[in-house]
């Protein structure tokens, strides 16, 4: 029991050359790239609307959130997060693996942009991101008033 | 025992009872002898009653019980409620709702019953002093067999009811005035108060009984001569009720005052036909239709809804799918498929449907009050009452339709001096109003008052400096009317606490435009003002063009669309480096679809489709008509929707997302000077302005 309380399962992925995860707690689904519907928003990360079963969700692209950049690729995938009463999709460039971490895996970050970053796993010689949902779920509100 | 589990159904029913009851007692307020009114408002507090007391809520069900007592007590006695009376139950009222409000925000009640309790006992004892003479035995009635002798002669009886001012100095010695001139008219058979009680006296309202042939009307001139009456109320006594036949010595002496049998009840002609009823037995269920209808949680209709839409989306798609096969068997059961569908989706909408009514019972009260506390004479006319609206639409009218209703009494009908003084009827008429409209409704609140006065907005809109000098000089009805939609404006001399309250006529606008609404407003000075939503009958499902812009699906509201033309065919011009369009009828603003909604690419633009927004017609370029839909609007996630004049979105059947074009916002845009540019690189500005805008 206690390791189990003590450990945490995480979705991976890549962008670019580095990996990210997301909890799995708050990973719906994960689904094949189609292109969004676009729309003319003010924010540059957000890419458009995809339906989802009568839903209408939104779709970020999480490399340029992060300031990184990335192609879309056969590869790439949307994954659905959800928290909340919110749905949003994430576009990643591919979904590597589900991974149990331990917790005296992580690590703090280092200087690192910790609004949108909670922890690193270090396992081995690999370095995982762990990403904090709450902020991909940056309401419209926040993003205006630091928009304008 | 556990009733967490009702707790949904107490609230709302409980809500439902205050409601009516509030009607209520405004109705009785207008026409105090409407008995079915009282034993209405009797049954409602005596179920209310019952239900708090299931539900463990001592302080509201003592409250009721009280207020059953009262209401026990005033259909028994004729001549209907007092105003203090009225205010007081209605104090209660807000009592409760203020309880039922905070069991629902906390689960405790939160009331504090004794005050009010006391005020209506403090009402009954007041009103009573006849009952007390009677307690006295100060009460002579005609004697039963006295009055077989006297018709055996074929003689009359007079039954005389005279009501004293209710602020006379010497209530015995008039009453002893009044006795005496109605012996003149013949002998005194009965009377309260009786002859020999009469110096213990403290009543406002005297009783007789006289054998008399004389004619009523010289019965009740000669009771009208003696000081302080009021009135005098001389009929021929019919039949004698029963109760009367009992003497009233065999009833307990310690018997409960409220529910004493009133004398003046018991007496009168013109209560035979209404036996007291008593408080135990309630009438039972007349014209009451609740048993045929079912309470639903509004949740599960919205998953039906939701359901709905999804069933239409995947019709659409079979239907689709299936015209490239040629098979009739499949054809037909598509054809099946499709007419089910759409009968259950025109059944689902109707569920949804409720009567605009539950809107409009709050202001037959909120009228009462307001006009009460501004001292004015108002008539409220309700029309269309049964008009049926989509739920979601009619909870969020609400909140508008006080605030035009308060507008309206607070600035628009004058007191009544002023009124008088333009030669108007004294008491002013506020209407509101609601009719179905083709795919709209309808809903006006219109008033008598003194109309839109360019000239004050004007001072006021330089005042808040809305406005400059030069512009306030010119300023006409219409322009004034549009100030007063802007934010940050308030007509109120004095910040009143009846309108003043920090929100004004543009809260009112965004909120109907956000239901995908309009709100239009006309005034003639001097004659009144008339407001107009108009409101989608439902916010569901919305019939709409579907354009193709720059290779995107977007869908423009049906009733939106005034026409489609092409753009070869009529004259384009630039004026102030805006592009617009020359018709027969007039001027329009054209918007290029695609720079609008910050699409990159740019095509050749030959349609336009005209469409309204705000009062205003403008031309919206598109590239191709793709046809008419019945599409099921799904909200936006803000973060994408926000300053974009789109107002929702909606699956295709293909599953592509078209996005429905709100089009106020493209004309608050136009107005706002925001759109003259195109181009996607100007995409985030000219979206900022309109969030502003909107």
């Amino acid at each position: 029991m206690s390791d189990e309380n003590h450990a945490r399962q995480l979705v991976v992925f890549t962008l670019g050359a580095e990996q990210y995860a997301l909890p799995i707690e708050q990973v719906h689904e994960i689904i094949r790239y189609d292109e969004p519907r676009s729309v003319a928003s003010p924010i540059a990360w957000v890419r458009g609307v995809i339906s989802l079963r009568g839903r209408i969700v939104p779709v970020y692209d999480l490399a340029a959130r992060l300031g990184l950049s990335s192609e879309i690729t056969d590869t790439t995938k949307i994954v659905i997060v959800e928290s909340g009463d919110e749905t949003v999709g994430v576009t990643v460039d591919e979904v590597e693996e589900v991974l149990t971490v331990e917790d005296a895996d992580f690590e703090a970050v280092p200087g690192a942009d910790s609004e949108l970053i909670e922890s690193i796993a270090k396992l081995g010689d690999r370095l995982v991101v762990l990403l904090k949902p709450s902020t991909i779920f940056v309401g419209a509100g926040e993003l205006s008033a630091s928009a304008a | 025992m556990d009733t967490s589990e009702y707790m949904p159904m107490f609230l709302a029913e409980a809500q439902e009872h205050l409601q009516e009851l509030n009607l209520a007692v405004v109705a009785l307020e207008d026409d105090p002898s409407n008995q079915e009114t009282v034993d209405g408002i009797f049954r409602i507090a005596h179920s209310l009653k019952g239900m708090s007391a299931t539900m463990g809520f001592a302080a509201i069900a003592e409250l009721t019980h009280v207020m059953e007592d009262v209401f026990e007590l005033l259909r028994k006695r004729s001549g209907g409620l007092q105003k203090d009376v009225i205010t007081a139950v209605l104090a209660c009222l807000d009592a409760l709702e203020g309880a039922v409000e905070s069991i629902e925000s906390t689960g405790k009640e939160n009331l504090n019953p004794q005050p009010l309790i006391d005020q209506l006992h403090a009402l009954i004892r007041e009103r009573t002093p006849e009952q007390a003479l009677e307690r006295a035995g100060g009460v002579q009635r005609p004697d039963a067999a006295v009055i077989a002798a006297v018709r055996a002669e074929g003689r009359r009886i007079l039954h005389v009811r005279v009501r004293l001012d209710e602020d006379v100095q010497m209530p015995a010695v008039r009453a002893h005035m009044v006795l005496a001139a109605l012996n003149g008219h013949g002998e005194t058979i009965g009377s309260i108060p009786a002859p020999d009680a009469i110096e213990n006296f403290e009543g406002r309202v005297i009783d007789a009984w006289i054998v008399s042939d004389d004619d009523e009307s010289l019965v009740a001139k000669n009771a009208t001569r003696v000081s302080d009456v009021d009135s005098v109320e001389v009929d021929e006594m019919l039949d004698e009720p029963e109760p009367v036949a009992l003497p009233d010595a065999a009833l307990p002496a310690d018997r409960d005052e409220v529910i004493a049998s009133s004398p003046t009840a018991a007496a009168g002609a013109d209560e035979q036909a209404q036996p007291a009823k008593s408080p135990t037995a309630p009438a039972a269920g007349s014209g009451h239709s609740a048993a045929r209808t079912v309470r639903v949680d509004a949740e599960r209709l919205d998953t039906l809804m939701h359901l709905m839409g999804e069933l239409v989306i995947h019709r659409t798609a079979v239907e689709a799918y299936t015209a490239a096969i040629d098979s009739p068997e499949l054809q037909h059961a598509v054809q099946n498929l499709t007419r089910s569908s759409q009968a259950l989706q025109s059944m689902v909408m109707q569920v949804r449907m409720i009567p605009v009514d539950v809107v409009f019972m709050r202001f037959p009260r909120l009228v009462r009050d307001l006009s009460t506390k501004l001292g004015k004479e108002i008539e409220l006319d309700l029309v269309g009452r049964e008009t049926e609206l989509d739920r979601t639409v009619v909870d969020s009218l609400g909140d508008p339709l006080v605030h035009l209703v308060r507008n309206s009494l607070d600035h628009g009908i004058e007191p009544t001096h002023e009124r008088l003084a333009a030669g108007k009827p004294a008491s002013g008429t506020l209407t509101i109003a609601a009719r179905h409209a083709g795919g709209s409704v309808v809903i006006e609140v219109r008033d008598d008052g003194r109309g839109v006065d360019p000239q004050a907005v004007a001072r006021k809109a330089v005042e808040r400096g809305l406005l400059d000098e030069d512009a306030a000089k010119s300023l006409d009805t219409k322009g004034a009317i549009e100030l007063l939609f802007t934010a940050g404006f308030s007509t109120a001399e004095t910040t009143s606490d009846i309108s003043g309250r920090g929100v004004g006529m543009d809260a009112v606008r965004t909120k109907i435009r956000e239901l995908g609404g309009e709100v239009i407003m006309d005034s003639t000075p001097g004659k009144g003002t008339c407001a107009q939503i108009r409101l989608p009958l439902t916010l569901a499902i919305v019939s709409a063009l579907q354009v193709d812009i720059a290779g995107a699906p977007f869908a423009i509201p049906i009733d939106r669309v005034e026409r489609t033309l092409r753009l070869g065919e009529h004259t384009v011009r630039q004026i102030a480096g805006r592009r617009v369009l020359s018709l027969e009828d007039g001027v329009l603003p054209l918007l290029e679809g695609a720079a609008t909604f910050g699409r990159r690419t740019v095509n050749e633009h030959d349609l336009v489709v005209i469409v309204r927004g705000q009062d205003k017609r403008l031309g919206l370029t598109v590239d191709e008509l793709i046809g008419q839909r019945e599409l099921v609007t799904r909200p936006l996630p803000p973060i994408v929707s926000e300053g974009q004049a789109v107002s929702g979105g909606a699956v295709l059947a293909d599953g592509q997302i078209a996005l429905i074009v709100d089009c106020d916002a493209l004309a608050a845009g136009f107005a706002s000077n925001s759109m003259a540019r195109s181009g996607a690189a100007e995409a985030p500005e000219h979206n900022k302005m309109l969030a502003v805008a909107k």
